[in-house]
């Protein structure tokens, strides 16, 4: 993984990527305890912040250092990463609001757990809310700052219902 | 409004508590606690067996 890190740093450095944040299961691994997952997802964005993002070019530079591709993933020492646009308004937040943490000495973005519980909350699938239910139960919550996400974006509703289930 | 903002924060508070200590543990060795737990979901499940990308081949 610290490997992984290194190289995104690197694709910062070399002016492919603007910003990154890891988001996602691997994100919750910052607050929480793991949960299987497919792939890493990094969220990027892009000089032109536009959501048709070419990735030709990042795809390009790591073919380049010898990294293999499998569908829509980038393997990168064994890791599967999955670059994803900032797709909407709440995840351009999200990636410009990251915390800055340390993983065996690299610096890396991730999501903090109020913007991954108010995605998982607008995505909606099953496994976004079996996330949700890990994070409130294991993770550190900054709850003024998750209800103020969630009235932005419209989500306060939604959570008070989660909730009411839980 | 199913619950009133008080009695979801008296809720929030009270799965707050019941935090586990096990996930203030290092990030690094969750990780190598995931890579396993990917490799356990692979031998659990036929769907993932000719996958290329589950588990992780960590190098």
């Amino acid at each position: 993984m610290q490997k992984a890190i290194k190289i995104l740093n690197q694709l910062v450095a070399e002016g492919l990527i603007e910003d990154y944040a890891i988001g996602g299961s691997v994100a919750m691994l910052f607050y929480a305890e793991p949960v299987t997952t497919k792939d890493v997802d990094i969220f990027i964005e892009t000089k032109s912040n536009s959501l048709v993002v070419s990735y030709s070019p990042i795809y390009e530079y790591l073919k380049n250092l010898g990294y293999e591709m499998i569908d829509q993933h980038v393997v990168i020492e064994g890791i599967a990463i999955d670059f994803l646009p900032a797709y909407n308004p709440l995840v351009v937040e999200a990636l410009n609001n990251a915390a800055s943490m340390n993983y065996s000495g690299e610096n890396v973005d991730v999501f903090t757990p109020e913007y991954i519980i108010a995605i998982a909350l607008q995505t909606g699938r099953p496994q976004d809310y079996q996330k949700i239910t890990i994070l409130i139960n294991e993770a550190e919550i900054n709850q003024d700052k998750l209800i103020e996400i969630l009235k932005k974006y419209n989500l306060y509703q939604k959570w008070i219902s989660f909730i009411a289930k839980e | 409004m199913l619950i009133t903002d008080e009695e979801l924060k008296k809720i929030f508070d009270n799965k707050l508590k019941r935090r586990k200590l096990a996930a203030q543990r290092p990030v690094e060795e969750k990780f190598k606690d995931l890579v396993k737990m990917q490799e356990i979901l692979v031998n659990a499940n036929p769907k993932y067996k000719d996958s290329k990308i589950i588990p992780w081949r960590i190098s």
